[in-house]
């Protein structure tokens, strides 16, 4: 089944991802990369009541993947491929991506 | 004893497994660094995230003494653990012209990244970060450089793909071209394969990337994966 998904959602917390559980899963990778136990412990819980012990887990590991990928991205240096360039550029500018130091890289 | 016999959530055992592995490497010798270099490496990057607040102290601090360290590594080995935000070109030829190797420089960003991997995921879980284990000295670093590695328009140079590439490119990506974050760490082609192995298992293999239907994790729906994946490199203010 296919599934909309609002990227807005993903950079104005305000906004809704239209995503089932999106408003939970957001709020938990907010929190796992921040600093507020607190907010992470919270969130733990809302996601797991919202959701189980498994997406807890599964959205762990994946916030734990991106951690790694995007360090090793940042400081290599590597750029985004041709590919993805076009598809990606209207959300890149509308989201502000294009001002991530990193966008250097690709960017020039 | 499982690496995560402590958790309230229910771990795979490959999970398990596959994060002891890689915990167990953090203190163990590279191809550039010897194992108490690395493991003093490790210790300054967990201690650069506790004192951001982003990660709890498990002890470990005394293992930033494990080896002297030239200032520019410790430099590059907090700052990967911060996110890398903001390192360009500069910043990667400054490091070598203070004593970090091309080698070195890559295995630092390798270590630091996959440390950051295992200690997400724990706090994720709920968990104190698993200890880094004591350094184990059971060889040599070999210093090896892939004959065919070649600047690709990185900070730092890696290993083509096919054609070019040739064997090792092989079989460190397979026979289909690999896109540049599986070949950025490829200087260094241990910390590739690690990289590479993280990814296929708790990612996507390639040929599964493009199957957006499929999810890796039963858990979540493929778009819910890849919101959790969207929040934290927007985060990490990562481009690519």
């Amino acid at each position: 089944m296919k599934q909309e998904v609002n990227l807005a959602g993903v950079f104005n917390l305000d906004q809704d991802t239209g995503a089932p559980q999106g408003r939970e899963l957001i709020a938990f990778a907010n929190a796992l990369i921040g600093s507020d136990v607190e907010a992470l412990n919270t969130s733990r819980k809302a996601l797991n009541a919202a959701m189980n012990p498994d997406a807890v887990i599964a959205a762990s590991i994946t916030a734990a993947v991106f951690s790694m990928v995007d360090r090793a991205a940042n400081a290599i240096g590597i750029n985004v491929e041709e590919m993805v360039l076009k598809p990606s550029m209207d959300f890149r500018e509308q989201f502000g991506i294009n001002q991530f130091p990193s966008a250097a890289n690709t960017l020039g | 004893m499982s690496l995560y016999s402590d958790a309230e959530y229910p771990i795979a055992p490959a999970t398990q497994a596959l994060h002891e592995d890689e915990l167990l490497s953090f203190t163990r010798p590279g191809t550039w660094g010897t194992a108490q270099q690395r493991t003093a490496i490790a210790a300054h990057a967990r201690q650069a995230r506790c004192e951001a607040g982003i990660q709890e102290s498990v002890g470990d601090d005394a293992l930033t003494s494990s080896a002297a360290l030239p200032d520019a590594a410790i430099r590059l080995a907090r700052s990967v653990a911060l996110g890398g935000i903001g390192i360009d070109q500069e910043f990667c030829d400054q490091a070598q012209s203070e004593g970090v190797t091309e080698g070195a420089y890559v295995e630092i960003v390798g270590l630091v990244s996959r440390l950051a991997h295992l200690d997400v995921f724990a706090r994720g879980v709920g968990l104190p970060a698993r200890k880094l284990i004591d350094p184990v000295e059971d060889k040599e670093p070999s210093q090896e450089r892939p004959a065919a590695a070649t600047k690709e328009g990185f900070f730092t140079a890696s290993l083509p793909n096919l054609p070019e590439g040739g064997e090792l490119a092989r079989s460190l990506y397979g026979k289909h071209p690999a896109p540049n974050i599986l070949r950025s760490l490829s200087l260094v082609p241990s910390e590739a394969q690690r990289l590479i192995g993280v990814l296929n298992e708790e990612y996507f293999t390639m040929d599964r990337m493009m199957d957006l239907s499929y999810s890796s994790h039963d858990a979540l729906t493929r778009p819910q994966l890849e919101l959790v994946a969207a929040r934290v490199s927007a985060l990490n203010e990562c481009f690519y």
